[in-house]
C-alpha cells in the first residue's frame, strides 16, 4: 500500500483528498461539474493507480451522484487514512546491495587496495578484457591525470605490473585466485602502520568524517555492545552501505585475522 | 519514509521465494555464500557477470558495483516497445551518488546568464505546461565490449538502452521564466552525483543554446507513469531525444547559462568521437582530431531469438525485434535469413514517435541446418547500419548489423 503512495504526487494528494472531503460533506461544493473536476484531477496527473486504491469512487461517478451517509464517511476514513501516511512519506531512500569484489592477491595488490578503491570497485579492473601492461599503463595515468587518483609517482610501476599480470596478458590471468588470501606483508602489528599500508586512511581520519565515518564514531556507536568486535571486525572484512553515508565501504579481505584483530581493537580504542 | 528495501515493499511472490531460498543457503552454508548470486556469461572474452537486484529494480548484470552500472538483460526488449523502470540500465560516472531525495524540499537552481535567477521545487517545474514523449536513452559505449580489438571503458553488452515515456516540461520554457541573455552560447547541467575526491571533475555536461532551446529537450519527472528510480535520476533527469546518454543528466539540480563552451573532461577529453563523417577510425588508431558524441546511429535487433536458439525447420516461425536512430526515424526493416545474401521487409509495429523503439515483426521458414539471422534498419533520411562492425578508441556508436546464430532442426 504504501508504495503505491510513494508513486502519488504527494502535492496531489493532499488537493485531492481536501476537495474531496469539502465535496462530500457540502461544506464548500465547488461550482464546477463533476466532469470538469475530474479533468481537472487528470489535468493535474493522477497517476492510474490512484483509482485503485479508491474504487469505490467510480461507481458514484456512474451515477452522478452522492451515494447516501456511507460515502461521506469513507472519504472522512480515507482522509485520515492518507493523511497518516503523508506524515511518513518523505524522502525517497535507498540501499544499495553489499559490494562483493575484491583485487586478486599478489605483490602490488597493496598498492591498488590502498590507492584504487577510495574512488571505484574492485570490478572496473576485473570487467577489462585481457590486455598488454602499455593498456594498463594508459589506464594508470588516465586515472591520475584526470580523475586525480592519490597514486605516487613512485607506485605507479608496481601498480601497472599487478593489473597486468593479474587482470591482462602479462600473467597466468585465469588462474590468479579470485579469492584473495593475505597478503605478504611485513607483519606490522602496529595499527598505524597497517592502516597506512592499506589506505584506511584515503576514506578515514580518527576524529573527523570525511568519505567514511571518523573512527571515534565507529567506536562511539558499537562500543558498549555485547558484539562491538564482531562488528567492526565484519565490516573491515566484508564492507557494508547504508550505515554511515552515500558511499559504500568495500571488503578488505586481504587482511589476516591477526590484522583485522589489531585494527579492529585499535578502531575501538579511539575517542 | 518510503524504503525500498523493505522486502514488503520491493518483493513479489516469485522474489520472495527466491529470498526464502537465499535465507535458507544463508543459514546452511559459510559467509562466502551469504550473497550468492545468479552469474551469466557474455559473449567476450572476461565476459563473466553477475545478475543483482538492486533496490526499484529486477535482477539486472552488474558491470560495476561503485559506482553502479547495471546492463539489461537483452530479453526484457523482446516483452514490449516500452522498457520497464524495473529494467532500465543504470550508468554513473562517480560514486557519491544520492541515495536519499526528499523530493518536497528538492530545489532545481538556473543562473548564470539569465535575467533573473530561479529556484524551482517539483511542484513550482508540474505548474508549468507538461510534456510527453517516448525516447530511447542509450548510453555511448553500448555494445563496447564487442569491440575488435578491445578497448577499455564499461565492458557492456548491448543492454545499455531503454525506451521511455518521460513527462516532464520543456526546457525552453524553465529557460524562458529565467530569461537567457543574449550573450549565451550554452547551458551546462549538473546533478545531485557527486565525486569521492574532492579534485576529480564533477559530472558536469552542456548543450549548444540552439539545442537547449529547440523545444524537444526536457526535464522529465515522471517515466512510464511513475516517479523516476532513484538509480535512474530521481527526481528529475534532463531528457535530450535522440542524443548519446552521457548527456541525460540525472538528479539534474543546477543549470547554468554560460557565454562560453564547457571544456571540462567530460565534454573536452571524455565523450568525444573521430571529427569526421561518420565517427570511425581503422581499427587501432588514433583519430587526428575528436569532437564531442552527439546523435545516435541508426540500430536494429532481433529480440525473440538469441545466439545458440534452437528452432523448428521447415515451419512458420516468428521473427521479431526492434530498431531505432538519432531522431529522424525509421524507415524501414530489412531480415536475412541466408547470413545477409538476400534481404527482406519486416512489418513494422505501432510509430510511437521519431525518438522511440520501432517493433518490426515477420515470420520466416529456415531450412534445416545453422542459419545466420541479420537485421538491418533504414532511418527517414537513408542512413543504415554496417555490414562489418567499424571502431573507435572508446568503443562509441557501435551500430553494426547485428547476426544471430540459431540451428533449424
Amino acid at each position: 500500500m504504501k508504495n503505491i503512495l510513494i508513486c502519488l504526487n504527494l502535492k496531489w494528494v493532499v488537493q485531492a483528498t481536501f476537495k474531496w472531503v469539502a465535496q462530500a460533506t457540502r461544506l464548500s461544493r465547488p461550482a464546477t461539474g463533476r466532469t470538469e473536476w475530474k479533468e481537472r484531477l487528470y489535468c493535474n496527473q493522477a497517476p492510474k493507480k490512484a483509482h485503485a486504491l479508491f474504487p469505490f469512487r467510480t461507481a458514484s461517478r456512474r451515477s452522478g451522484q452522492a451515494s447516501g451517509l456511507c460515502y461521506p464517511l469513507f472519504r472522512i476514513a480515507g482522509l485520515i487514512f492518507v493523511t497518516t501516511f503523508i506524515a511518513q512519506a518523505e524522502p525517497v531512500k535507498i540501499q544499495l546491495p553489499p559490494e562483493t569484489a575484491v583485487y586478486k592477491s599478489g605483490p602490488g595488490a597493496d598498492v591498488a587496495n590502498a590507492q584504487c578503491l577510495t574512488c571505484h570497485s574492485a570490478d572496473y579492473a576485473a570487467m577489462q578484457p585481457p590486455m598488454p601492461a602499455k593498456f594498463w599503463k594508459g589506464a594508470v595515468d588516465k586515472m591520475i591525470a584526470k580523475y586525480a587518483a592519490p597514486i605516487e609517482t613512485n607506485q605507479v610501476d608496481a601498480l601497472v605490473e599487478y593489473f597486468a599480470k593479474h587482470y591482462g596478458t602479462d600473467g597466468t590471468n585465469a588462474a590468479a585466485s579470485t579469492v584473495a588470501k593475505q597478503i605478504p606483508t611485513d607483519a606490522s602489528t602496529d595499527p598505524k602502520q597497517l592502516m597506512q599500508k592499506n589506505g584506511c586512511f584515503n576514506c578515514h581520519t580518527v576524529d573527523k568524517k570525511f568519505i567514511g565515518p571518523a573512527f571515534k564514531d565507529v567506536a562511539g556507536k558499537y562500543n558498549g555492545t555485547s558484539d562491538a568486535f564482531a562488528k567492526v571486525a565484519h565490516q573491515i572484512q566484508n564492507g557494508g552501505s547504508g550505515l554511515w553515508g552515500p558511499i559504500p565501504m568495500p571488503p578488505f579481505k586481504q587482511f589476516s585475522q591477526v590484522e583485522v584483530k589489531i585494527l579492529s581493537d585499535w578502531i575501538l580504542a579511539q575517542k | 519514509m518510503p524504503d525500498f528495501n523493505s522486502p514488503r515493499l520491493a518483493m513479489n511472490r516469485r522474489q520472495f521465494i527466491h529470498a526464502s531460498g537465499l535465507l535458507a543457503a544463508t543459514l546452511a552454508s559459510p559467509v562466502s555464500n551469504l550473497f550468492a548470486e545468479e552469474k551469466i556469461i557474455m559473449p567476450f572474452a572476461n565476459g563473466e557477470r553477475a545478475l543483482v537486484k538492486y533496490p526499484q529494480k529486477r535482477p539486472l548484470i552488474r558491470v560495476t558495483s561503485r559506482p553502479p552500472q547495471l546492463e539489461t538483460p537483452m530479453s526484457v526488449f523482446n516483452e514490449g516497445v516500452i522498457t520497464p523502470n524495473d529494467a532500465f540500465f543504470v550508468r554513473y560516472h562517480l560514486s557519491d551518488i544520492p541515495l536519499s531525495i526528499d523530493p518536497d524540499t528538492f530545489r532545481l537552481e538556473i543562473k548564470g546568464s539569465v535575467d533573473s535567477p530561479l529556484t524551482l521545487s517539483l511542484a513550482d517545474l508540474k505548474k508549468i505546461e507538461p510534456v510527453e514523449l517516448v525516447a530511447v536513452c542509450q548510453c555511448s559505449g553500448n555494445g563496447r565490449a564487442f569491440s575488435q580489438p578491445r578497448v577499455g571503458g564499461g565492458q557492456l553488452g548491448n543492454g545499455a538502452m531503454g525506451n521511455a515515456k518521460w513527462r516532464g516540461v520543456s526546457l525552453k520554457n524553465v529557460l524562458a521564466k529565467a530569461g537567457v541573455k543574449a550573450s549565451a552560447k550554452q547551458v551546462t547541467f549538473n546533478g545531485l552525483d557527486k565525486p569521492v575526491v574532492e579534485k576529480t571533475p564533477d559530472f558536469v555536461k552542456a548543450l549548444d543554446l540552439d539545442h537547449a532551446l529547440d523545444g524537444e529537450v526536457m526535464l522529465a519527472y515522471e517515466m512510464n507513469g511513475e516517479p523516476l528510480p532513484m538509480l535512474n535520476g530521481f527526481p528529475l533527469r534532463l531528457i535530450v531525444p535522440g542524443y548519446f546518454g552521457t548527456y541525460w543528466v540525472k538528479h539534474v539540480n543546477e543549470i547554468t547559462v554560460i557565454d562560453e563552451v564547457l571544456n571540462n573532461f567530460w565534454m573536452g577529453t571524455a565523450y568525444r568521437i573521430p571529427d569526421n563523417d561518420c565517427g570511425f577510425v581503422e581499427p587501432g588508431t588514433t583519430p587526428a582530431k575528436t569532437t564531442p558524441i552527439k546523435r545516435y546511429n541508426v540500430r536494429s535487433f532481433i529480440t525473440n531469438l538469441k545466439d545458440g536458439d534452437t528452432v523448428k525447420a521447415n515451419e512458420k516461425i516468428s521473427l521479431k525485434g526492434i530498431a531505432f536512430d538519432g531522431g529522424f526515424g525509421i524507415q524501414e526493416v530489412l531480415f536475412s535469413i541466408d547470413a545477409g545474401k538476400s534481404w527482406h521487409p519486416a512489418e513494422l509495429g505501432k510509430d510511437l514517435g521519431k525518438y522511440s523503439f520501432r517493433e518490426w515483426n515477420s515470420s520466416v521458414e529456415l531450412p534445416s541446418g545453422k542459419q545466420e539471422l541479420k537485421v538491418r534498419a533504414v532511418n527517414r533520411i537513408g542512413e543504415s547500419q554496417p555490414l562489418d562492425p567499424l571502431w573507435n578508441p572508446a568503443g562509441y556508436m557501435r551500430n553494426v548489423v547485428e547476426t544471430v546464430r540459431v540451428q533449424a532442426t
